[in-house]
């Protein structure tokens, strides 16, 4: 599954009766939208959910509050939600901001 | 006290005065800088430890009063530490006063030991000492810095017990709570917070974001988050405030300052109405409040609360009875404290010894001396002819060199730190006359030898005084001018072919030519008819007794100052030069000649003796023949490689007897980016010495720089290339 028209790529792959999801690209403000409709998606189906963040080259604080936000819906639903890989610009903005994902 | 002991008090004794002054020297350092940047905490810190080590060694060597007054000036820089003042014009100068008045007390101490000073020297620490006080914890005028005010509030929490607990942490709370729309106008709590890693230390910091609803619920573009920081700087609660400003209604930011008390905390968690257990999580694991601040601040608030029925946010009595009995949960994934490590002032000082200048003096002539040997040996053996031995000899004159090179190079210190110690009288003078003017210094890695420098820092401060009383104008002046009101003095320095040189440049008003002329007209050194060019003009500021000043101020004006610059300058075998555009400003160039104490010469025979060149200078040596050169502009030139070099002959300088030659041995050098020739018999090749001195009697020939001793015992005179072909005037003006 590839986002298009922004410079967002999420790849989907069966791990272990869950989803991983890889992203590759921004996660900013300008993406928001689009990542939460897609994550919406994906939580919906049910089983756990990983986050590969490892190769996310801009992230913003609205971008954060998403991945937040896709967390607390995963706690919502009773869903496990890990993230599993951090890129540079992902440790330096929990840093910055004092959060932990 | 034996003799051992007593040596050993004196050693450090002497350590002390060095340390202090160099303890004084960062004192005014930091002073300066914090004048341009008043938020810089390193700068604060260096400032307080300056003065705390000089408190605690002047106690050792029982300085009572320099202790003493380091001591109250230690109070109210802890003040500054801490956050509680601010640095503002007043105290600045306060402390500048303070730092002149130590090193005075110092300085007293150093000639006449005595515990306490007399006198006016009393007095005037005294007076510094009142205006001091009003700063110190008692002073009532302790300005905060603007905007500070105690959170003003109903005193009910106050009357509560511990609510007037001073928290024992020593920074800023700052919390935030961004609006909705901040996305959508365009801005990111990202840049707010790094803004303020920058203004000091964000010593913990968490992103509160229990408000980020579930995605289906949530608006992609809108925030939901806050942020609870712990903060150290030097400012006041405006300045934090200040930070936000650009975020608007986009964010709410309350501001807690440091040493606070319990009652303020309290009030600040029932304003921002958020549950009071998760917010205290989050205060103590930033680190504003401890744990059992935490539980007295809880109980006070649920204290209020229960006064408050009928409000559905405000917490039940007993949900909160039944929190605080519960342990506190460590609110460990959401938080993160930061650390971050201040540049250790150590770093600074690197890995560097003291030597004592003494020994210096006497390895450097050591390695003269073996310099001088080891050409002997090398011209013995050469005269040998053994293969083997001419290896070693090569060998060791190699060494010799590096040795040599490495003990200069030790003599050679940075020329920027002089040029820093200006900056002090620049501020100070320019406050004096009501000037505003910002000193750049440039090349300041240049090095020069030591002694040189200490020569030549009268003068160049003598310059720059010139500059600011008589170059600059006031403000109001220059804006009339259409100049920028802030005036600027540039010093620069760098190396050129042989030569350090030094330029001061201001960008005032240049040097008033019609001036100029009618002084020297009227004092006679010039006659009514001559019209110089402008080099020639401006050469006559440095005459004995010359002044243009309208006003003769405590500076400068007296006509005493640049005859005595250009004496110094040329006491170092240097030039001094003069630039000015009229309204644009001065730039005075000063040229040292590198001439170490120990040279690579280049010999040549004049007439049957021997002089030396200075091998750097020398670029080639080429034959003549007699039809080849010709003459321009009653200069001597000859055509090399299309080039018209301008040179002259050794012997008619000499004033001896030429023959006309079929060839003529031509020495091309350059200095000053000028080639030029110089005639000489013959060459005799490249040769090594250490320079001597040439005594008193001697000093009128001002084209010899020196002189050697050679192998053979005999007195060789080292020629100053390039006042010998500036000399002679035909090449000079020919080379340009």
């Amino acid at each position: 599954m590839i986002g298009d028209g922004t410079r967002l790529i999420i790849t989907k792959k069966k791990s272990g009766g869950g989803t991983r999801l890889h992203f590759s690209g921004d996660i900013t403000i300008y993406t928001a939208r689009k990542l939460r409709d897609l994550l919406a998606g994906f939580i919906g189906r049910g089983g756990p959910i990983e986050l590969d963040l490892s190769d996310v080259e801009r992230i913003d604080t609205a971008g954060l509050q998403l991945l937040v936000s896709a967390k607390r819906e995963c706690a919502r639903k009773g869903l496990a939600c890990a993230v599993t890989g951090r890129s540079r610009e992902v440790t330096g903005i929990l840093d910055l901001l004092g959060s932990a994902l | 006290m034996s003799a051992g002991e007593a040596y050993d008090i004196r050693n450090a004794i002497a350590l002390f005065f060095v340390e202090a002054r160099e303890m004084l020297a960062m004192m005014e350092e930091s002073l300066l800088s914090l004048e341009k940047n008043p938020l810089d905490a390193e700068s604060i810190n260096t400032l307080f430890r300056s003065v705390h080590t000089i408190k605690g060694s002047s106690g050792m060597f029982a300085l009572e009063a320099v202790e003493r007054f380091a001591h109250e000036a230690e109070n109210v820089l802890d003040g500054l530490r801490r956050g509680a003042i601010g640095i503002d014009d007043a105290l600045m100068g306060v402390l500048l006063d303070c730092h002149d008045h130590m090193a005075r007390l110092i300085d007293r101490h150093e000639m006449d030991p005595q515990p306490e000073p007399d006198g006016e020297l009393a007095g005037a620490g005294r007076a510094i000492l009142e205006r001091l006080r009003r700063y110190g914890p008692e002073g009532a005028a302790a300005p905060p810095p603007d905007g500070m005010e105690r959170a003003e509030g109903p005193r009910g929490v106050d009357a509560l017990p511990g609510a007037d607990v001073v928290v024992a942490g020593n920074h800023w709370h700052i919390s935030l709570r961004f609006g909705p729309d901040l996305f959508r106008d365009g801005l990111d709590p990202r840049s707010f917070i790094a803004y303020l890693g920058e203004r000091g230390r964000v010593s913990g910091i968490v992103m509160v974001d229990d408000r980020v609803p579930g995605l289906d619920a949530m608006d992609p573009e809108s925030c939901y988050l806050g942020f609870e920081i712990s903060f150290e700087g030097v400012c006041g609660k405006q300045d934090i405030i200040d930070v936000f400003e650009f975020a608007g209604d986009d964010c709410d930011v309350r501001v807690l300052p440091p040493q606070s008390r319990i009652g303020e905390f309290v009030r600040f968690i029932r304003d921002i109405n958020e549950p009071p257990m998760r917010l205290g999580e989050i205060l103590v694991a930033v680190g504003s409040l401890t744990e059992g601040e935490l539980e007295i601040a809880l109980s006070l608030q649920s204290a209020r609360g229960a006064g408050r029925v009928g409000n559905d946010e405000a917490p039940l009595l007993g949900d909160i009875v039944v929190n605080e009995k519960m342990v506190h949960r460590p609110v460990v994934e959401a938080a993160l404290v930061k650390q971050r490590d201040l540049a250790r002032t150590e770093e600074r000082k690197g890995k560097s010894l003291r030597i004592d200048s003494d020994k210096l003096d006497d390895l450097i002539n050591n390695i003269g001396e073996l310099v001088i040997i080891g050409s002997t040996v090398r011209q013995q053996a050469d005269r040998h002819g053994d293969a083997a031995l001419a290896q070693s000899v090569d060998s060791m004159s190699r060494l010799i060199g590096d040795v040599r090179d490495r003990i200069m190079d030790i003599c050679m210190v940075p020329i920027g730190d002089t040029f820093r110690r200006f900056e002090r009288m620049v501020r100070d003078l320019g406050r004096e006359s009501g000037k505003e003017i910002d000193l750049v210094i440039n090349g300041g890695d240049a090095e020069l030898d030591k002694t040189i420098i200490e020569k030549i820092t009268d003068p160049l401060m003598h310059l720059v005084r010139n500059s600011i009383d008589h170059g600059i104008d006031v403000p109001a002046e220059r804006e009339r001018k259409g100049k920028p009101p802030r005036g600027a003095i540039a010093i620069t320095a760098y190396h050129e072919t042989g030569n350090f040189v030094i330029e001061i440049a201001d960008d005032g008003n240049g040097l008033d030519r019609e001036r100029i002329r009618s002084a020297a007209i009227e004092k006679g050194m010039l006659s009514a008819a001559q019209t110089p060019g402008d080099d020639e003009l401006f050469q006559l500021i440095f005459a004995p007794g010359f002044s243009t000043a309208g006003t003769v101020t405590s500076i400068s004006g007296r006509g005493v100052g640049m005859d005595v610059v250009k004496k110094n300058v040329e006491a170092l075998r240097g030039s001094i030069d003069v630039r000015s555009v009229d309204g644009e400003g001065v730039m005075i160039r000063i040229n040292l000649p590198l001439t170490l104490a120990i040279i690579d010469g280049f010999m040549v025979a004049v007439n049957g003796a021997l002089y030396i060149v200075p091998l750097d200078l020398v670029r080639e040596v080429v034959e003549v023949g007699r039809g080849e050169t010709a003459q321009m502009d009653g200069a001597n030139i000859v055509n090399l490689r299309g080039e018209a070099l301008p040179f002259m002959r050794l012997r008619e300088f000499f004033g001896q007897d030429g023959g006309e030659l079929e060839t003529e041995c031509v020495l091309v050098v350059e200095c000053m980016r000028r080639k030029a020739g110089i005639v000489v018999d013959r060459p005799v090749g490249e040769f090594q010495t250490v320079i001597k001195p040439l005594g008193a009697m001697f000093r009128g020939l001002d084209w010899v720089s020196g002189a050697t001793i050679i192998g053979t015992g005999e007195v060789v005179l080292i020629l100053d290339v390039p006042r010998i072909v500036q000399g002679d005037h035909r090449v000079r003006t020919l080379a340009g």
